[in-house]
């Protein structure tokens, strides 16, 4: 029977090498439909297609330049809030880890992960946009703030926890309060994964759509000023051109792509060269 | 709680209200989907997750109707679609990675899966509805429609080619890096022991995968799980490929409606109509369900194989 051994084993290899390739193929595919499409639109349009406003219904191509505002400006909004809550709730959980709020924390954080993030927008929309009449970027930052917990504090646990005892000994040897110890010494000698943590964040909430649609408002004709105005983000742009019958939309979804693309691939290669494993 | 210094308690004491906000966002998120669900139960009972019906009026309560089952089942089928495909390839890839690949290919599996798990949802579902759906439509749809129809399966015409199929092909590529990631952890931490044990056996590498493999079973069972958590619960790359139609078909090339893709599409309009939002806010919720049970059990089968190799 030995030969079908070695057959067996032939077999096993060749399908393992096929599925493989198989798995992250796609991937690729995907990386070079937006290059090879969005490319060409960025070329046609030049620098206007980040200066300008989109275009009426099969008038050429446009711009998107309020919705790209309304990214950044969303990026930048819920970093302020989730960041600093994500930190310290991490802090809280490694620095008192025996009683409920902390092992709470720690647990809710990670099940922050298994909620549909359209679900989320839709509590941001029944708290925040209904009681005040209007859609705003405030209430599309806060549902991203929300979806930002669970990466950074799992990242800041991490980090925080990987710093070696004997650091923190010789912080208390020195008479450092606690406080100091962690912010001076653990989250000094953390700093890189601190670093991942919230470049991962940020990553995430630049990309995300689904907290968006009933959050946000789609004002995509001019740019907003105030965390009160509407908004309008680049994939919010994306999702609903897409659907349109109109060719120059869709060429303008592809350009919206292949922009939303450099600015993860430019996060993502930042975040990469801080550690060797990212984890989303 | 310990004795803490004074100290420390005051740093105690100031970090505690940040840390139960995030308390305090759970409360309210489930006062809030539960209120906001209440009414449709009440007027539907279970009703709800069994009719597949949709009519919505602007006149009032006695004229609308609604049931969620298309979109339930349209949940369900396009996440198993997804899950039974990404399995196979996400064990693949471990193996592969971990064993047969040279350090730079390693290392290009594994910057592959970490772009691949972080990439905007959006851009997967720009690809899926302008590339991929025309792909499948013409490759694998219109021949298997053609050839094999007398089947249920293939049995509907592939009218725009956004499907059930459709969505679970693209679903599957989105879970891949996640199943992968959690089939990897485990798989690394399998003792050497064991791996030299096998192979002082003088297993080949079929008979070595076998081994191991079987080893980590309860992880490849919270991998399929939670990937399936994962499908169930993505939103905008689906919309964009299921079709968007009301329909219970065992035919996976027939446009369907998931749960998020119905929120994503009418949650905006549901003010309007009476109850409408209730009956998003009740699928959603059932959504939740799906997600706390798939990842309840995934989570205890992880902690199984963490104590096995832990």
């Amino acid at each position: 029977m030995p030969e079908w051994r070695d057959l067996k084993e032939k077999i096993f290899l060749a399908t393992v090498v096929i599925l493989s390739m198989a798995a992250i193929f796609p991937v690729f595919h995907v990386f070079l439909s937006i290059i090879w499409n969005g490319a060409s639109v960025l070329a046609s349009d030049g620098l206007r297609f980040i200066t300008d406003v989109p275009p009426a219904p099969k008038s050429g191509l446009g711009g998107i330049a309020p919705s790209l505002a309304g990214t950044l400006f969303l990026a930048f909004l819920s970093s302020l809030i989730g960041i600093p809550l994500s930190f310290f709730a991490a802090v809280f959980a490694v620095e008192f880890p025996d009683n409920v709020v902390a092992r709470g924390v720690r647990t809710l954080s990670k099940a922050l992960l298994e909620i549909p993030s359209v679900v989320v927008g839709m509590l941001i929309y029944v708290v925040l946009v209904l009681p005040i009449h209007s859609f705003s970027i405030l209430a599309g930052s806060l549902a991203l703030a929300i979806i930002m917990i669970p990466y950074v504090t799992t990242y800041v646990e991490q980090a925080l926890e990987g710093v070696p005892f004997t650091y923190r000994e010789a912080g208390f040897a020195l008479g450092l309060s606690r406080p100091k110890v962690v912010f001076k010494i653990l989250a000094g000698i953390s700093r890189r994964g601190i670093l991942t943590g919230v470049l991962i964040g940020f990553a995430k909430v630049m990309g995300e759509t689904a907290p968006l649609l009933f959050t946000l408002g789609r004002d995509r004709l001019s740019l907003p000023l105030s965390p009160l105005d509407y908004g309008d983000s680049v994939s919010l742009l994306i999702f609903d051109f897409a659907q349109t019958p109109y060719r120059n939309f869709h060429q303008i979804a592809w350009g919206a792509a292949f922009v939303l693309m450099m600015i993860f691939l430019a996060i993502f290669l930042i975040s990469r060269r801080y550690t060797k494993e990212v984890f989303l | 709680m310990k004795l803490l210094p004074k100290v420390d308690k005051g740093f105690f004491l100031m970090l505690l209200p940040i840390a139960s906000l995030i308390f305090a966002l759970f409360a309210l998120l489930a006062y809030i989907l539960i209120y906001m669900a209440w009414p449709a139960f009440q007027r539907f009972g279970l009703q709800l997750l069994t009719e597949n019906v949709w009519k919505a009026s602007e006149k009032g309560m006695e004229f609308v109707r609604y049931g969620l089952l298309a979109p339930l089942y349209g949940t369900l089928v396009t996440s198993a679609i997804a899950a039974s495909i990404a399995l196979p390839l996400s064990i693949s890839t471990v193996y592969m990675v971990e064993e047969i690949a040279p350090q730079k290919m390693r290392e290009l599996f594994s910057s592959t899966i970490d772009l691949m798990a972080g990439l905007p949802t959006i851009l997967y579902g720009l690809w899926g509805l302008e590339v991929m759906v025309p792909l499948i439509r013409d490759n694998i749809m219109i021949p298997l429609h053609s050839k094999l129809g007398f089947i249920p399966l293939f049995s509907c015409d592939p009218l725009s080619g956004a499907s059930f199929l459709a969505a679970g092909l693209l679903l599957a590529i989105m879970i891949i890096p996640f199943m992968y990631s959690i089939i990897e952890d485990t798989y690394r931490h399998i003792p050497h022991t064991y791996r030299e044990a096998a192979l002082s056996l003088g297993a080949n590498r079929y008979e070595y995968f076998r081994i191991l493999f079987s080893m980590i079973k309860p992880a490849i069972v919270a991998a399929l799980l939670l990937g399936l958590g994962r499908a169930a619960s993505e939103t905008v790359a689906v919309a964009l490929v299921v079709g968007n139609a009301f329909n219970v078909s065992p035919c996976l090339f027939a446009p369907g409606y998931t749960i998020s893709s119905l929120i994503a599409n009418q949650f905006s309009e549901s003010t309007f109509y009476p109850l409408m939002e209730n009956v998003m806010f009740a699928g959603s919720l059932v959504l939740l369900a799906l997600g706390v049970i798939f990842s309840g059990i995934g989570v205890i089968m992880m902690r199984r194989v963490r104590k096995l190799y832990a």
